[in-house]
């Protein structure tokens, strides 16, 4: 930090405020000079870097992405459902997966698969669905780079171009993911009986005197009409979440006009999402757990995603909690339905049955979402985990950022070591006599660096034609407090109080405590406002 | 002439009602067994072709002998087996039967048995024939034969369900087998359902003890000074 030169430090500040404005959380770190900006919106490692130098044409900002196969990191999970069934091919597993000999004694292969065969349907539908989320992230972060690079160039010179962040399109098939994994989750509820052994099915089969062809058409029936309306209300509810989110930055994205549209616009929206999710949720059903299935039932699964679809519009602005119940009212009321069938077929007494163990998981996933509170904590704002259920991509965040505070940190003590003569400050005009201050090692000189730093950042936070004076305490304190976003803490406006007398009072002698005392303070003041 | 043309219709109607109305006892065909031993024997079946759902019907089964070699003086019908062969989903399958030993033994020409079985209709089954397996003997061959009558002849005797059915029929929880496997399934399912919010949950109890920690070392240190 210290070898970076003030015009590097004031085009980064830019950067930094300009990354602020269109909601990227960022980490800059200087090295050699030069200083490395990086930004990212989703889950995991950054997206964007910027590289701001100092070179022989002058100073030089360059936006590249990077971490773009990082979507494959989604498309993980159904890449697994084609090694399962390479995996079931080999003669000592094969027993293991689908032969039933687990700890549960399940066809695991039924199980995550239905009845889905490895051929090239079924390789081509999973392939398209694991690539989809990897396709969408890289032409969004394309998309991202060349706005930021142009709208960069712009903004340096204070004029505004308002591009289009991200168009409708991949707003709504970025929303898909959650519906899909939570679709999936109820998929494999669903149609668990028939991955158990012959005994339990043939005797739920012989209880409600049917047939297993019949419990399966019923079942699927019952998947088609319940989830359908849950894969609808969960992709419509985040489309318009994300929408809402990119209005913040990009004006032309909100929601204008007369009330009457402003009411129609969510549910357009959310209609939208649900057909998208829902048809490409069907693909993989096809040739999976619907691959016996009557074409009609896909129709009524995309139907009734509609449904939910236009639900979610309805609620979009109210708590959490709305589409939770809802969720929960869903399969209640969809199993009081077929209550109705059951006399003329007795199959659906068995879902009835079911279902009604489904219904505690959507409070279960509510009890879950609050782990968003622990991604906001650690500056993570993003709609990308809303209803998954498997957050590891935000607990590597997490660790992400704490490993970054850490390594600022121990590069900003390691710099410290280095014994940097504070005669430099003479050249400056700058003169500090006292002999508190000769010994490189003690917590007064590492406390006049620790402030001399934040002067040089305040200085470079100001536009080159703009003339900057030294600070007073409070001017100092203020800025601090707007760059950093936390709250005010009387200490640290006491250490700058304190370092301001040390400096330049040479009868002012405090003791050395009192010195490391306030020497951590602004450790941590410097350290934060990276 | 228009009220008697009008009669005349309805009585025709009526009849035809009659006609189509099959709830009559319906008599087979006579069978006629003729084994290598040079004995004749008549069978002949009658019962109704449609078999009200859960309601006892009478199948009569009448045997005749009608001719007898010198060489045999009589004829025993030791068993007789009514199997119900039902149709269902397209395959003809034993559902029930019903056997009885009359011990029948006929030694005069043109001398007839008779024998009434009693049946109830399958529940498995809404389409079925009867056939009637006969196991007999003569006074010089003692070593039995099968021979079998089918009842009706050609086609089936329907099974008149009651048409109205329950709205709401639960019949009850799924058996514990389902459950023995369910369970443990639901159980993983929500228990990785719960770890981003035991995540939070941890991280917050984590932060509070830190917190509480360091202001005991405050207030510790506060008081040293």
């Amino acid at each position: 930090m210290i070898e970076a030169s003030i015009q590097v430090r004031r085009i980064t500040n830019k950067v930094k405020k300009f990354y602020e404005l269109f909601g990227f959380r960022h980490f800059i770190r200087y090295q050699n000079g030069r200083a490395i900006i990086k930004g990212g919106k989703r889950l995991g490692l950054d997206e964007i870097e910027c590289v701001v130098a100092d070179t022989a044409r002058g100073t030089t900002v360059g936006f590249y992405k990077i971490n773009t196969l990082q979507g494959l990191f989604y498309s993980l999970p159904f890449l697994g459902l084609i090694l399962i069934q390479l995996l079931n091919r080999v003669d000592f597993l094969d027993d293991y997966i689908s032969g039933g000999n687990n700890p549960l004694s399940i066809n695991l292969l039924t199980l995550f698969t239905g009845n889905g065969s490895l051929n090239y349907t079924f390789v081509f539908s999973v392939l398209f669905i694991a690539l989809l989320p990897w396709f969408i992230d890289y032409s969004i972060q394309t998309i991202r780079v060349a706005n930021i690079k142009a709208r960069f160039s712009f903004y340096s010179k204070s004029a505004v171009w308002e591009t289009r962040e991200i168009p409708t399109s991949l707003i709504i098939l970025q929303s898909i993911k959650s519906a899909f994994t939570q679709a999936y989750l109820l998929a494999i509820f669903f149609f668990a009986i028939f991955a158990f052994d012959d005994t339990s099915v043939g005797e739920v089969v012989k209880l409600y005197r049917t047939s297993e062809e019949s419990l399966l058409l019923a079942t699927q029936t019952t998947f088609s009409l319940t989830v359908g309306i849950v894969i609808g209300l969960l992709s419509a509810d985040k489309a318009i979440k994300l929408q809402k989110q990119i209005s913040t930055y990009d004006k032309r994205q909100r929601i204008s006009g007369s009330s009457l549209e402003r009411k129609l616009e969510p549910i357009l929206l959310g209609i939208q999402a649900a057909i998208y999710s829902a048809f490409v949720f069907s693909l993989f059903l096809s040739t999976t757990f619907f691959s016996d299935a009557p074409f009609s039932l896909s129709i009524q699964f995309i139907t009734f995603a509609i449904l939910g679809g236009i639900v979610a519009g309805i609620i979009h602005q109210e708590e959490q909690i709305w589409l939770t119940s809802i969720y929960a009212v869903v399969i209640f009321f969809t199993s009081i339905l077929f209550i109705f069938r059951t006399g003329s077929n007795p199959e659906y007494a068995f879902l009835v049955i079911l279902q009604l163990f489904l219904i505690p998981l959507p409070f279960i996933i509510h009890y879950s979402t609050q782990f968003r509170k622990s991604l906001l904590e650690n500056g993570i704002d993003t709609f990308e985990w809303l209803y998954d259920f498997i957050p590891i991509m935000g607990m590597y965040s997490i660790y992400i950022q704490n490993k970054r505070q850490k390594q600022v940190k121990d590069a900003y003590e390691a710099e410290l070591d280095k014994s940097i003569s504070l005669s430099e400050l003479d050249e400056r005009g700058i003169a500090i006599n006292k002999l508190t201050f000769q010994d490189s090692s003690s917590s007064a000189y590492k406390l006049a660096r620790h402030y001399f730093e934040l002067i040089i950042s305040y200085t470079a936070s100001f536009e080159e034609n703009v003339f900057v004076i030294i600070p007073t305490s409070t001017q100092l304190y203020q800025w601090w407090v707007t760059e950093t976003k936390i709250q005010s803490d009387e200490s640290k406006i006491e250490m700058i109080d304190f370092i301001d007398k040390l400096l330049w009072d040479n009868d002012f002698q405090p003791p050395e405590v009192q010195i490391s005392e306030y020497e951590k303070v602004a450790k941590e003041m410097v350290i934060t406002l990276q | 002439m228009k009220k008697i043309k009008l009669i005349f219709i309805f009585i025709v109607l009526l009849g035809t009602t009659n006609i189509v109305n099959v709830q009559s006892q319906v008599i087979g065909d006579i069978v006629t067994i003729t084994p290598d031993e040079g004995f004749e024997l008549e069978g002949q079946a009658s019962g109704k072709l449609v078999w009200p759902e859960g309601k006892r019907q009478v199948v009569e089964l009448n045997l005749t002998k009608t001719l007898l070699p010198t060489n045999i003086s009589r004829i025993y019908v030791d068993v007789i087996t009514f199997d119900i062969i039902g149709n269902i989903e397209g395959i003809d399958a034993q559902v029930d039967t019903a056997s009885t030993t009359p011990e029948f033994i006929l030694s005069e020409t043109n001398q007839t048995a008779y024998l009434n079985q009693t049946l109830f209709p399958p529940d498995l089954a809404d389409q079925f024939f009867i056939n009637i397996t006969m196991l007999v003997g003569t006074s010089f061959n003692r070593q039995v034969r099968l021979h079998v009558i089918r009842f009706p002849d050609e086609g089936t005797i329907l099974v008149d369900r009651d048409k109205l059915v329950p709205l709401v029929n639960l019949y009850g929880f799924p058996p514990s087998s389902f459950f023995s496997k369910f369970l443990p399934l639901y159980a993983i399912i929500v228990t990785v359902l719960l770890i981003p919010g035991f995540y939070y949950s941890i991280s917050k109890l984590l932060r509070s003890s830190r917190k509480a920690k360091s202001s005991i070392i405050d207030e510790e240190e506060n008081n040293n000074d």
